[in-house]
């Protein structure tokens, strides 16, 4: 068995893509993608296990949160989440240990307070937590998950990229993209799992992410405005709307409540009786929560999916087109996706052999977040993230 | 097709109701658009690339599509032609409203082409524009057709790089070039392109004051510069001026001032992208015959006398809470329903054209 070796990059531009689909890791993705949502459809996110005050609506707080640092805190998180031990625990270990994993990350968020001071875009505070859960998190995989020793380095890798980037103080698809590729690593973890097991991983993996959007004020890695389906997330509504189809072997849609309309999904009711069992609806209240307006304005491509699609299953294969196209398909975003030699190697499909890569100066993303610093100072500092130019190197 | 080198005022005025009298503001058609940017770079062919203008003006920063907002700012500092505004670019990208934002800003400089004065940002180009969402708008509102992307990207390359105030205050978007130490240098710029990667005009729209440095410094933005207190100190002395303004960075206040009032950032896009929450300003220059006397001192707000930060949060409709309240379109629907839809019957009346994934 070949020693795990530490992924690393091998898009370099954007004619790496068509290897990138010939290579066995963009076949893995697809796998496991496909693994999951046929086995979360018809199920529902077991109660207690998203937190609700994430995805609720807070009454509005002043537009400037910036300056009362004391009021401010004590508007923004919940409590310390409760440990694991008062779920009912499966009889699957990694599903235990992930869950572990993930109170473990959380928790570190509780022992990190944003920093204060004027409310910058991306909370320096964050990169102390990213520190903090770098340091260890191998250690932690190997305690929690039992996988093959050599896969431990790669495994780690992908759980670590799934929050956000430390550099860029940002939070996107490509991170949630790793997550995805973080469970499939784990072997057979998919086919052992139930459904709502499934929904739990995923779902107490996006309490985290929006603890630290929140949190730490992370901006969108994408900027199409709101031109993109949302600010930071796409699988959420891909298994959401796996979770609103017929599973073939039940036969029979969602084990609770009737499968609400899709038309009706914008509607406060709706979003009220799904939020906590539903990950597309959980994404849409958490919308809800960090913008304010009119929501055909700020979420334009989701408001048209509503008022255009009839069918949950069009709408799941219409986010599964998109998915492919603007995210998987995305130069900006799957640059940041790096390879291994076991889980997802830059390997032919094909013939097996090594893809060649063609390094050159890295070309940065033209997609940089643009939420400079609030107070228009420090700008010296490699902490801020602003416009960026398309065709900058660094 | 002959397109004339004037628009009837009548003509003008019908474009300006559709936008305003609406709401929604209506689309202007693709063959308007086509002709309100016609028009606009023909005059504009005889403008300086850096306007001259007179005091009082009041100086607009980045909107970014938030039309409602920049009807806001009519409603706080006048309504053109009642006062003369000189906007400081980045009117697309990010938004909802850039086609609207910018099809409004240039009727206006058609029909009151002395009130109003346009410059350049650096979202005033096509590869920034296709990457931050205005192209995405474009296809989305016209029906697939990148035509009208076209137009607004060409008129552009015509907008001037910068204004002075009564001679005295230097206003761009970024801010300074190291390659640049006379306005003259600016003056002769060949500007009608698209907005290069570097050199003076890139500079121009990309760089941002730094106060922790003293000279130049590459800028983290991967375009322009960071510029310290010495190069400001340098350039106005250098030119005669006292002040300079610009905009370009999100400012949580509305405004920063900087070096005791000597660069000031406006920021015009209150609650940014629906959810920064953040202030924005206008600044009203009422006078300028102060500047430079001894009492040339700042205020509280940072700005030298004669001058006021106008600041303004996010409009009362674009600030409505879409769970608890009416929305600006009237979106949001009867609030009396038991089963309230939200989202109402909006476009209705239009045919919709489902997002080609979904097909």
């Amino acid at each position: 068995m070949p020693q795990g070796i530490s992924p690393s990059k091998k898009i370099f531009d954007s004619s790496d893509l068509v290897r990138f689909r010939k290579s066995i890791a963009y076949k893995k993705i697809h796998w496991i993608l496909e693994q999951v949502i046929e086995k979360v459809k018809g199920c529902e996110v077991p109660p207690g296990i998203l937190d609700v005050e994430l995805i609720t609506k807070t009454p509005r707080s002043t537009p400037n949160r910036g300056r009362n640092t004391e009021a401010n805190t004590s508007t923004t998180l919940p409590p310390p989440e409760s440990v694991v031990e008062d779920r009912p625990a499966s009889k699957n270990a990694n599903f235990n240990g992930i869950l572990k994993i993930l109170n473990h990350l959380n928790s570190l968020i509780d022992e990190t307070p944003p920093k204060e001071g004027p409310r910058r875009f991306g909370n320096l505070a964050c990169r102390i937590w990213h520190d903090k859960v770098n340091e260890g998190l191998s250690t932690i995989v190997e305690e929690n998950i039992s996988i093959p020793s050599a896969s431990i380095v790669e495994t780690s890798y992908y759980l670590q990229e799934a929050f956000g980037s430390s550099l860029r103080l940002d939070f996107g698809t490509g991170h949630e993209l790793s997550f995805l590729a973080f469970v499939g690593c784990i072997d057979g973890l998919v086919e052992s799992l139930t459904g709502p097991e499934l929904l739990t991983i995923f779902a107490k993996y996006y309490n985290v992410v929006r603890r630290l959007i929140l949190e730490y004020n992370l901006e969108p890695a994408g900027s199409h405005g709101v031109w993109g389906l949302d600010d930071h997330f796409h699988l959420i509504y891909i298994l959401g709307a796996a979770q609103f189809n017929e599973n073939k072997n039940t036969g029979k849609a969602s084990t609770g409540l009737a499968t609400p309309p899709v038309s009706s999904v914008l509607t406060l009711r709706v979003i009220d009786q799904f939020k906590l069992r539903n990950l597309y609806v959980s994404g849409i209240a958490f919308i809800y929560k960090i913008k304010s307006g009119p929501f055909n304005e700020h979420s334009p491509i989701i408001y048209d999916i509503h008022t255009t699609v009839i069918l949950w299953s069009k709408v799941l294969q219409g986010l599964r087109k998109m998915y492919e196209v603007e995210v998987l398909g995305k130069f900006p975003v799957v640059q940041h996706f790096w390879f291994g030699n076991i889980m997802y190697p830059w390997r032919d499909i094909d013939t097996n052999k090594d893809l060649p890569v063609f390094e050159k100066e890295e070309e940065e993303t033209p997609l940089e977040p643009d939420f400079l610093n609030g107070t228009g100072v420090m700008t010296t500092r490699k902490n801020i993230s602003m416009t960026g130019a398309p065709w900058a190197r660094r | 097709m002959t397109i004339p080198f004037r628009i009837p005022i009548p003509d003008l005025d019908h474009s300006l109701a559709q936008l305003l009298d609406h709401k929604p503001p209506r689309l202007l058609p693709s063959q308007t658009v086509q002709q309100l940017c016609h028009t606009l770079k023909t005059q504009l062919l005889a403008v300086p690339n850096i306007i001259p203008l007179q005091s009082p003006v009041t100086i607009v920063g980045d909107i970014h599509g938030q039309y409602h907002d920049l009807l806001e700012i009519f409603e706080i500092g006048g309504s053109p032609p009642n006062t003369n505004y000189l906007f400081l670019g980045d009117y697309v990208d990010r938004g909802y409203y850039s086609v609207e934002t910018i099809t409004l800003l240039i009727a206006l400089k058609l029909r009151y082409p002395n009130r109003i004065s346009l410059i350049r940002g650096n979202h005033e180009s096509r590869t920034i524009t296709t990457n931050y969402g205005f192209y995405s708008e474009v296809i989305n509102k016209y029906e697939g057709s990148a035509e009208v992307w076209q137009y607004i990207t060409d008129l552009f390359d015509y907008l001037p790089l910068g204004a002075t105030i009564d001679g005295k205050i230097f206003a761009t978007h970024g801010g300074l070039s190291p390659s640049c130490q006379q306005l003259d240098q600016i003056r002769s710029i060949d500007r009608f392109k698209e907005i290069p990667h570097d050199g003076i005009m890139a500079d121009l729209v990309w760089s941002d004051p730094d106060p922790e440095i003293m000279d130049f410094k590459l800028s983290p933005r991967g375009a322009g510069y960071l510029f310290g207190y010495e190069v400001i100190e340098k350039f106005c002395h250098d030119n005669g001026l006292e002040q300079l303004v610009r905009a370009h960075q999100l400012c949580n206040e509305g405004y920063v001032s900087y070096w005791r009032g000597k660069c000031l950032t406006v920021w015009s896009a209150p609650n940014y992208c629906y959810r920064c929450g953040n202030k924005a300003s206008v600044l009203e220059v009422m006078d300028t015959s102060y500047l430079g006397g001894k009492n040339s001192k700042c205020n509280e707000q940072g700005v030298l006398p004669g001058q006021f930060f106008n600041v303004f949060e996010a409009s009362p409709e674009n600030d409505q809470d879409t769970a608890n309240g009416r929305g600006v379109n009237g979106v949001l629907g009867s609030d009396n329903g038991e089963d309230v839809d939200l989202f109402g019957d909006f476009f209705t009346s239009k045919k919709k054209k489902p997002t080609e994934y979904f097909l």
